[in-house]
């Protein structure tokens, strides 16, 4: 097995945490936006659906990197769907013998994990180029990176909508829920806040590191 | 000329594995791309009816025992520890009794108290909503010949509107369902008077429903479910009462 000169780069923490934060799939990457503003009503449904996300990443991005010498590249793109597909039905039966309740909630959005871009991006731009270990790790980081930002999107709405956290009351039997963000709407409000917050987060990051090259300068 | 000299015709096995940008390899022959396409359908089928074959049982348990949990919350005084569940299906064609494997084909479930007399019947509703179909579970009573409890199901309505948390919350809608007269008429082929929905606020005969204020359509799904699952099984059940009465003798085969 001939190998390319990105595998023999070692798997380092930046394999893992480059998905989680730098790249992250929803705030930093704008990627896979359909669920991430559709079931993230609840923090629950938000858990639901990046724990359904990883296991389809973990399974699609080891299975792709397992016969990446065997695809040839003129059918990858079917093959890629066809195995997130594969991987996408068996947690959609996972999900319904687990959880009724969350089968109901998440209802076809788990159907829809196959269209998710985060997933099929995985597979056509590190599993195909990556030995099997290493793709697993860079899609685990993404899996975390991309529950991160939906429990974000979901646990602030959950708040705001219902003024529940995880179905545990927070504010007593006086508080007017805000109903606007558990609906459609509520989703882009959220979501466009959290980018604000990591828009700003990383202007102030560099801003400061110029400042502090500056001043090396200005010493030096 | 040599291969060398002309990248083109290079080996595919060495132009796969170029890195991104290069140009497309040349087409490998048909067969290759029919062989691979079939191995990864072949593995993507295995995996599928592994996953069917593992989760399917699971799946209808867990169906099943929610059916019964709804039943019992939903007939009043149904003691989930000494009553029993029976599942039916009931047509024109006459009365049948379903074993738990088929009790997804049933539209009719009856509770029997220790002693096996009857204590109530509980039927499904299904109608259109706001968004989509509003699923209910509701309980009959045969003696007051009246709706006396009610569950939602599913309802994928406004939250805070319509959902099932609201709905259910909502005291005064829920009301309603305490006695909603269904008597049959006197050669019990009909419904006497239908489950009316009306505007909120409205209400005056025992068989009407008396809408949420603000999710007239949520309201209007439930009662429309209600009134065509009465309007069918109702006269039915009048008939066959006899055989619903006390607790089946005859064992189904599991």
């Amino acid at each position: 097995m001939a190998t390319l000169p990105s595998e023999k780069k070692p798997i380092t923490l930046d394999t893992f945490l480059r998905g989680v934060w730098e790249e992250n799939p929803v705030f930093v990457m704008l990627l896979g936006l359909c669920p991430a503003l559709a079931v993230t009503n609840s923090a629950v449904n938000a858990i639901g659906m990046g724990g359904a996300t990883i296991f389809v990443l973990l399974g699609s991005s080891a299975l792709v990197s397992l016969l990446r010498n065997v695809i040839p590249k003129q059918v990858r793109i079917a093959s890629y769907i066809v195995i997130i597909a594969t991987f996408v039905t068996i947690v959609d039966y996972a999900i319904h013998a687990l959880s009724l309740e969350l089968y109901g909630a998440l209802g076809a959005f788990i159907q829809l994990i196959v269209v998710n871009c985060v997933i099929l991006g995985r597979a056509e731009s590190f599993a195909s180029k990556h030995r099997i270990t290493k793709s697993l790790v860079n899609a685990l980081g993404v899996g975390v990176g991309f529950t991160f930002a939906l429990l974000c999107v979901g646990s602030v709405r959950e708040i705001l909508g219902a003024g529940t956290l995880f179905g545990l009351p927070l504010f007593g039997e006086s508080f007017q829920p805000w109903v606007v963000m558990v609906l459609p709407p509520g989703g882009f409000f959220v979501t466009g806040g959290w980018l604000l917050v990591f828009a700003w987060w990383k202007e102030r990051k560099q801003r400061k590191l110029v400042e502090r090259e500056e001043a090396l300068h200005a010493a030096g | 000329m040599t291969t060398e000299a002309n990248p083109s015709v290079a080996s595919y096995s060495e132009a796969n594995h170029s890195e991104v940008g290069a140009p497309i390899p040349p087409m490998p022959s048909p067969g290759v791309l029919i062989r691979t396409l079939g191995l990864i359908a072949m593995i993507a089928g295995l995996l599928v009816v592994i996953a069917y074959q593992v989760t399917d049982p699971i799946i209808k348990e867990k169906e099943l025992l929610a059916l019964e949990k709804a039943v019992f919350e939903v007939i009043p005084g149904a003691d989930e520890k000494t009553a029993t569940r029976v599942s039916y299906a009931l047509s024109s064609h006459g009365l049948k009794r379903l074993d738990d494997e088929s009790a997804a084909d049933a539209n009719l479930f009856a509770v029997y108290d220790s002693s096996g007399k009857l204590v109530g019947l509980a039927m499904q509703g299904a109608a259109q909503g706001y968004s989509d179909l509003v699923r209910t579970l509701f309980a009959y009573n045969p003696k007051c010949q009246c709706i006396d409890g009610l569950t939602v199901l599913k309802s994928t309505d406004t939250p805070g509107f319509g959902d099932k948390k609201t709905v259910e919350h909502n005291a005064k809608f829920m009301a309603n369902f305490k006695d909603l007269s269904v008597e049959v008429t006197p050669d019990k082929k009909a419904i006497a008077h239908p489950i009316e929905t009306v505007k909120f606020g409205t209400k005056t005969e025992p068989w009407q429903v008396d809408a949420m204020s603000g999710a007239t359509f949520s309201s209007r799904g439930i009662g429309n479910g209600l009134r065509a699952a009465t309007d069918e099984l109702v006269p039915l059940i009048q008939q066959h009462l006899s055989e619903l009465e006390s607790v089946p003798k005859t064992e189904v085969s599991k």
